[in-house]
């Protein structure tokens, strides 16, 4: 039997396992909303873990980091460098979100906002822009699963294809089981991706080069330019400063300000739950080491790539594995996409029937249930169209993604902190700062030090909320307090 | 912001606020001041982005030297994980007792 057949079998036995997984997870929950939405807010501290760590551990970590190592060397650090920067605040806002939730019912990211500050237009904006952002990003995770099938089968199932079984199976169990599915796959998913990542990383190094150190220090005679910070551009000219550091920051807010992580929020049996969490997140940084490892492994190894987001797979298919090793490797990857396609999948459903049409039209448990399934199909369906196109990097695809959802910070620290704020001020600041990203978005040329167009947008939305905030009527002081009571820390 | 909410709400119920033994931000504090760990880690974490982006990180952006065989520009990141991660686990450490 030919070498590529054994290894898609044994990815297609992994596929299997992983869609009993999610069709079983959905058998305990309830069939209402908060039973799809928020598994009834019953998640323990193991799936809450894996659930935040998918949100890392992603296709883009697992492909577009070692894709990033290799062509564009130490520019790949700065995914190193935001995650810890972008959880830490979730230790605040987490439990204090969460305990909102249980109090007023919100189940969305969106319904909080709409909580503190009444309309229905800025219910369906948020729904919107978080919709805009997660299809990038499903995009990004459904590229992945196909880089991966189309690489190990040796191009005889090729990228759109391989694409379309693996999403199909998640659009399958997200339908069924709801987050319950997201949890519990999240949760197979990650102990076995974190496996592959850390073997991958100690062993092509040793069967490459000798070892670790060994290959650093021969990357830095032949290639040093990609060992010092901020490495280079996708030109393959050097990377700027600004770019570099706004990258960090601009993931950083956008990572806290996630409309899935406030979901999962809500999903939480309890506060100690949301701040072990977190806690426990950075472990999830650390195994980023080995994903970047793997990409340099390629930097002296493997010919220049055309498209440098197939290194991992390349790699695992040069060197000499077994067979069933080589499997395992590219089910682990699979996983990274699959982890987190689900969730943004589960999210977006969520988003717009619960914030987009629900504001606008009354609907049953049933009716919300039965439309949040149609959404999932109609996400996955646009996200594969784009997921087709083989200019996009994975890396380029998320960074577009966190520039939208960065916006969101003002508003969400400005409904659970800040009094004064105002409903016209929060609309205001949305749209000034969200036109902004855009407008820096399609003119990339204009902006200044290279500075990401999300951090653009913030310079913009920040001093247009505070000022609309201040020039119109106070709210209600009854209506502000819940959201604003200390007992909520 | 927390912060601020927390000391209104102690002074609008007419009790001034117990005045802290810590004269600088970031001690192991007791656990009567949480207010002030919170704090002090808020502090560390602008510390910590300050490390890692323009200007303060070009000191440490270069390969050499090496550490263990990993060059410094991926140690510093993966410093400031080690340092962030504990920075909450402290937090969650005192706040839980």
């Amino acid at each position: 039997m030919e070498r590529w057949v054994i290894i898609t079998a044994i990815i297609g036995v992994y596929l299997a396992l992983t869609l009993a997984i999610g069709l079983r997870a959905g058998r305990d929950t309830s069939k209402s909303v908060t039973g799809y939405v928020a598994g009834d807010r019953g998640f323990g501290l193991l799936v809450m873990y894996f659930v935040t760590g998918a949100s890392v551990f992603s296709a883009f970590a697992f492909l577009g980091g070692p894709g990033w190592a290799y062509s564009r060397g130490a520019a790949a650090f700065y995914i190193l460098s935001y995650g810890v920067l972008g959880i830490a605040p979730w230790y605040i806002l987490g439990p204090r979100a969460a305990r909102l939730g249980r109090r007023k019912g919100f189940v969305t990211q969106a319904q909080l906002l709409v909580g503190r500050f009444p309309s229905r237009g800025l219910s369906a904006m948020v729904a919107l822009l978080s919709l805009m952002a997660f299809i990038p990003y499903i995009t990004l995770q459904m590229r992945g699963a196909g880089i991966v099938i189309e690489a190990v089968s040796e191009g005889n199932i090729p990228l759109w294809l391989g694409a379309a079984v693996a999403y199909g199976i998640v659009v399958l169990y997200v339908l069924v089981s709801g987050v319950a599915a997201v949890g519990w796959t999240n949760t197979f998913q990650g102990i076995f991706m974190l496996v592959i990542a850390w073997v991958l990383g100690i062993y092509l190094p040793i069967k490459l080069y000798g070892g670790i150190g060994p290959m650093f220090e021969a990357i830095q005679i032949a290639r040093p330019e990609l060992l010092t910070v901020p490495g280079l551009a996708a030109d393959g000219n050097p990377w700027s400063w600004g770019a570099y550091s706004s990258a960090i920051l601009v993931s950083a807010i956008g990572l806290t300000m996630w409309p899935h992580l406030f979901m999962k929020a809500f999903t939480a049996r309890d506060d100690r739950i949301l701040r072990r969490t977190v806690v426990l997140f950075p472990t999830f940084q650390l195994f980023l080491i080995p994903v970047f490892i793997i990409g340099f492994a390629g930097v002296l190894f493997v010919d220049e790539l055309a498209q440098p987001d197939f290194i991992l797979p390349h790699l695992i298919l040069s060197v000499d594995l077994p067979v069933i090793l080589v499997g395992l490797f590219c089910a682990g990857a699979l996983s990274a996409s699959m982890s987190t396609g689900d969730a943004l999948l589960h999210a977006s459903a969520s988003v717009m029937v619960e914030d987009a049409a629900r504001p606008f039209r009354a609907m049953s448990e049933q009716a919300q249930r039965a439309w949040m399934r149609v959404v999932v199909v109609i996400a996955g369906a646009i996200a594969y169209y784009f997921a087709l196109d083989p200019d996009q990097s994975l890396v380029v695809l998320l960074l577009t993604s966190y520039g939208i959802i960065a916006q969101f910070a003002p508003p969400i620290v400005a409904a659970m902190y800040w009094r004064r704020a105002t409903t016209a001020g929060v609309v205001a600041g949305l749209v000034a700062g969200s036109l902004t990203t855009l407008f820096f978005f399609l003119n990339p040329e204009l902006r200044p030090w290279e500075v990401h167009e999300g951090i653009l947008g913030l310079c913009v939305h920040l001093p247009v909320l505070v000022v609309a905030s201040l020039m119109t009527p106070m709210q209600d002081a009854d209506h502000v307090a819940p959201f604003l009571d200390p007992d909520l820390r | 912001m927390a912060i601020v909410h927390a000391r209104q709400a102690v002074n609008s119920a007419g009790a001034a606020p117990a005045p802290s033994p810590y004269n600088v931000a970031f001690v192991f504090p007791s656990e009567e001041d949480p207010i002030q760990l919170r704090r002090g880690v808020f502090a560390f974490f602008i510390v910590y982005l300050l490390a890692v982006t323009w200007p303060v990180a070009l000191p440490f952006s270069s390969a050499e030297p090496f550490v263990m065989g990993v060059p410094f520009s991926l140690v510093w990141p993966i410093l400031w994980i080690i340092l962030g991660g504990l920075a909450l686990w402290l937090l969650d450490f005192v706040e839980d007792r």
